[in-house]
């Protein structure tokens, strides 16, 4: 009888929310839970928020040699101040993304990552809210890159939708070409793989590996602002038919390490088009070094031997 | 109560230390480990199905509205409230062993991963796909299962320890740990020795002692395993330090009102019991009649000597009654006898004892103040159980050296909730009613009866061997068993049955704690008599 009841209700909230998402009750409830559960989560993870980024900091460092290394990071951090050591950690990615920022010309409001969303979605709490000026659909951004938009805000949090979700479509434009394309995520998969695809809307461009992209202008620069890095093309995928050319695109963040983030609370007055690009990753010549193999000098080793026999 | 407090703390910790610690974590493979779904799951282990599922959609509700909202509201409600309950289903065919329990909270979890990405693929389609279920479900179903075992002994201990608290307010001398395995077979291990003994004042009139731990012991006390899943079941009863209660058996009076009848309980130690081997003898104790009566409103005058074997009442746990005029109203039930003959509810057919004899065989310690100074149990010849003279009972009733004079020495008189010597305490003493059966003193341990025995404890849980023991008749009225018509006919003041239970088994105490409890490595001695005991 409870579970009837209790199964109906969930229905029912299901069925209400998928209505009307953006409004009614979900939002309501929404908002009341993020009062609640937000408040607790940044809380919670100005405590542990210290261990969690030791940990992915240290677990992505080095693969190989990773268990000496862990090993001197501990001993490390137990004679110095881990607290120190991370706050210089979180003092490079406030500058990198001051200076990304300041390329770009954007105002933007600096927030920390409190809590991951469950499940298969790729979401974001931050410890920022409408108390701060953030509103809904503003552009989130690191020192490297796009992160996402945000999608729901309350008083002192704000929910992030990350640009590798798979319900999240950025518009792109390609550098220096100039094309128009949208980024969609993989959704959750597993770490380092989460390439986004890349769809441009002429299937004759031409599409080349190391292309880098940055996220075109909205309306009202709404849910993403212009010139903002998403990544660079890692994979062109030929598809004989298709309406668009695919690739994949490998971001510029490491969205499994997210720290200190901006959210973007005013755009540029013009469009940076490309100007917070990092340096494109121009292809290296190689250096062949062309050996002429002259007989002497090839010789030489033997005549030695021989000119001393 | 205190388990639903419990369960919200630790469904609240478990969601945030979820969302801002256990997602965050950049783990191998894509999953990670849902710890509200693995406490959903522990908590459903713990609790009824409907209680489970109630807990598994508030849960599932507030993991929807937490901050990164992630699909549509009502989603984790609804799986989760499906997997409480079924967790709680399986509880109960669970509980045999650990390892089944383990097995199934894992299993548990699994299917509610499962369940998961089956409601966001039928959903929310574009979030779930059918590739990232691919990838991420075997890595979540993996750390869910690993960690599930844990988890679920961590709740198990906090529910253990919730329900300690509780039990804490009211024991008296309990553990502190309040684990009831071990306050059960503490309590009781330290309790029986004393109480293999029947005789001595002290034992006698602190058999109030003996019926919080036997009753903590006989149902309270669950097997390790039971009592690990089954932390708290509504009918256990408690070791409770007032012994004066509904169902508590005395043998022989009470303590005084002003003492604490629970002096032997809160100390831990039994009461002075009688030498073993030595003939004992009912001795009336420092007693207070009616002590152990359930309903004051009935209370029984008070009478100095009340050494009273058979209660002749539902519930109540003397040995014997208190003789007076009172008594005669509250029932005699089991001996609606001939007025004169006998008092009512008295276990001994006879005429009414002369007010004034001393019966006690400490007469000090009978002759306080009463306002009934007859004494019970005489040097009467014609009364062949019922003395408590020192004389009586060695020479006619407990010795039985005369062979004409069967002692009907009458311990538990089958009524529910009489808890005399016997019923559910001695479930041991199955082969020691069944013994006693056949032997001309019927001297009943164990009545079968439900609530009855535990040595006065409440035994909350139906005995299953209650149902067929309603009809047997306890006290017979006729002729046979009277005190007169025993002397010469020899018969005795029969049980009406043999076995009362568990006749050609062994105890019951043996089977349920794996021989560890209910051997009969002591004896009751009623006279001379081995009638069987229990260690």
């Amino acid at each position: 009888m409870v579970l009837a009841v209790l199964l109906v209700a969930a229905l029912a909230l299901i069925t209400l929310d998928y209505r009307d998402g953006s409004s009614g009750p979900g939002r309501d409830l929404r908002q009341a839970g993020g009062a609640v559960f937000g408040t607790a989560e940044s809380v919670v993870s100005a405590v542990t928020g210290p261990f969690v980024d030791f940990f992915n900091n240290s677990s992505g460092s080095s693969s190989s040699g990773q268990v000496a290394s862990l090993q001197r990071q501990v001993i490390q951090l137990r004679t110095e101040l881990s607290q120190e050591q991370l706050s210089k950690a979180q003092y490079r990615e406030l500058s990198s993304l001051l200076q990304l920022a300041g390329r770009g010309r954007y105002r933007i409001m600096a927030a920390t990552v409190i809590a991951m969303g469950q499940g298969y979605s790729q979401t974001v709490t931050l410890d920022a809210g409408t108390a701060d000026g953030i509103k809904t659909g503003d552009t989130v951004l690191n020192g490297q890159g796009l992160i996402g938009t945000v999608t729901a805000v309350n008083a002192q949090t704000c929910s992030v939708l990350l640009a590798t979700d798979a319900t999240s479509v950025v518009g792109v434009t390609l550098a220096t070409s100039g094309q128009i394309g949208w980024v969609t995520g993989p959704g959750r998969t597993g770490s380092g793989s989460g390439l986004l695809k890349l769809q441009v809307l002429d299937e004759n461009a031409n599409l080349s590996v190391g292309q880098q992209l940055v996220t075109a202008a909205s309306i009202h620069d709404r849910p993403y602002v212009p010139g903002v890095p998403v990544g660079v093309i890692k994979k062109v995928e030929n598809r004989g038919g298709s309406l668009t050319a695919l690739a994949l695109v490998q971001p510029y963040v490491d969205f499994t390490s997210l720290g200190v983030v901006g959210i973007v609370v005013a755009p540029p007055s013009h469009n940076p088009k490309f100007s917070v690009l990092p340096p494109a990753p121009h292809v290296k010549p190689v250096p062949t070094v062309t050996v002429t193999v002259t007989p002497g000098a090839s010789a030489s080793p033997s005549p030695t031997p021989s000119g001393g026999g | 109560m205190r388990r639903a407090v419990l369960s919200v703390v630790l469904l609240a910790v478990a969601l945030t230390a979820q969302l801002t610690v256990v997602n965050r974590l950049s783990l191998p493979g894509a999953g990670a480990p849902d710890l509200v779904l693995l406490t959903v799951v522990a908590v459903g282990m713990c609790s009824r199905p409907a209680t489970g599922a109630v807990i598994g959609f508030c849960a599932g509700l507030c993991l929807d509205i937490a901050p990164p909202g992630s699909y549509l509201i009502g989603e984790y409600a609804l799986v989760f409230c499906l997997v409480g309950y079924l967790c709680g289903r399986i509880r109960g065919l669970l509980n045999q062993s650990a390892t089944l329990t383990i097995a199934g909270a894992m299993a548990a979890a699994a299917a509610g991963e499962a369940l998961v990405a089956l409601l966001g693929m039928a959903i929310s389609d574009p979030q779930v796909s059918w590739t990232a279920v691919q990838q991420v479900l075997p890595s979540s179903i993996v750390y869910d299962v690993v960690v599930s075992p844990f988890l679920l002994y961590l709740v198990m201990r906090a529910m253990r320890w919730a329900d300690s608290l509780g039990r804490d307010g009211v024991a008296a001398g309990q553990p502190a740990n309040g684990s009831s395995l071990l306050a059960g077979g503490a309590l009781s291990g330290s309790a029986l020795p004393g109480g293999t003994v029947l005789g001595g004042a002290g034992l006698l009139g602190g058999a109030g002692w003996l019926a919080g731990p036997v009753g903590s012991r006989g149902s309270g006390g669950p097997r390790p395993s039971r009592g690990r899943r089954k932390p708290h079941t509504p009918s256990t009863p408690r070791l409770r330090g007032a012994a004066a209660r509904s169902g508590d058996g005395w043998v022989g009076g009470g303590p005084r009102p002003g003492l604490a009848a629970s002096a032997g309980l809160r100390t831990g130690r039994p009461p002075v019991a009688g030498r073993r081997g030595r003939p004992p003898r009912l001795r009336p104790a420092a007693g207070t009649p009616g002590s152990a009566h359930a309903r004051p409103q009935r209370a029984l005058p008070r009478s100095p000597a009340n050494l009273r074997i058979g209660a002749g009442r539902r519930r109540d746990g003397s040995l014997g009654r208190a003789l007076g005029s009172g008594a005669a109203g509250v029932g005699g039930s089991a001996l609606r006898g001939r007025p004169g003959s006998g008092p009512p509810g008295s276990a001994f057919r006879g005429r009414r004892p002369a007010a004034g004899r001393p019966a006690a065989a400490r007469p000090g310690a009978a002759g306080r103040g009463g306002s009934y100074g007859a004494p019970r149990f005489r040097p009467d010849t014609r009364l062949p159980g019922g003395s408590s003279n020192d004389a009586t009972m060695r020479s006619a009733a407990l010795r039985r050296s005369l062979p004409g004079r069967r002692a009907s020495l009458r311990l538990g008189t089958g009524r529910r909730h009489d808890g005399i010597v016997g019923g559910s305490a001695l479930r041991g003493g199955a082969l020691a009613g069944r013994r006693l059966g056949a032997r001309p003193v019927s001297l009943r341990l164990g009545s079968g009866r439900r609530g009855d025995g535990a040595l006065g404890g409440l035994s909350g849980s139906r005995p299953p061997w209650a149902r067929t023991r309603r009809a047997t008749p306890r006290f017979r009225s006729g002729p046979t068993v009277g005190g007169h018509s025993l002397i010469g006919k020899g018969a005795r003041l029969r049980a009406g049955k043999r076995a009362r239970f568990g006749s050609g088994r062994s105890s019951f105490l043996t089977t349920w704690t794996g021989g560890r409890l209910g051997g009969r490595s002591t004896v009751w001695r009623i006279g001379s008599k081995r009638t069987g005991g229990f260690r």
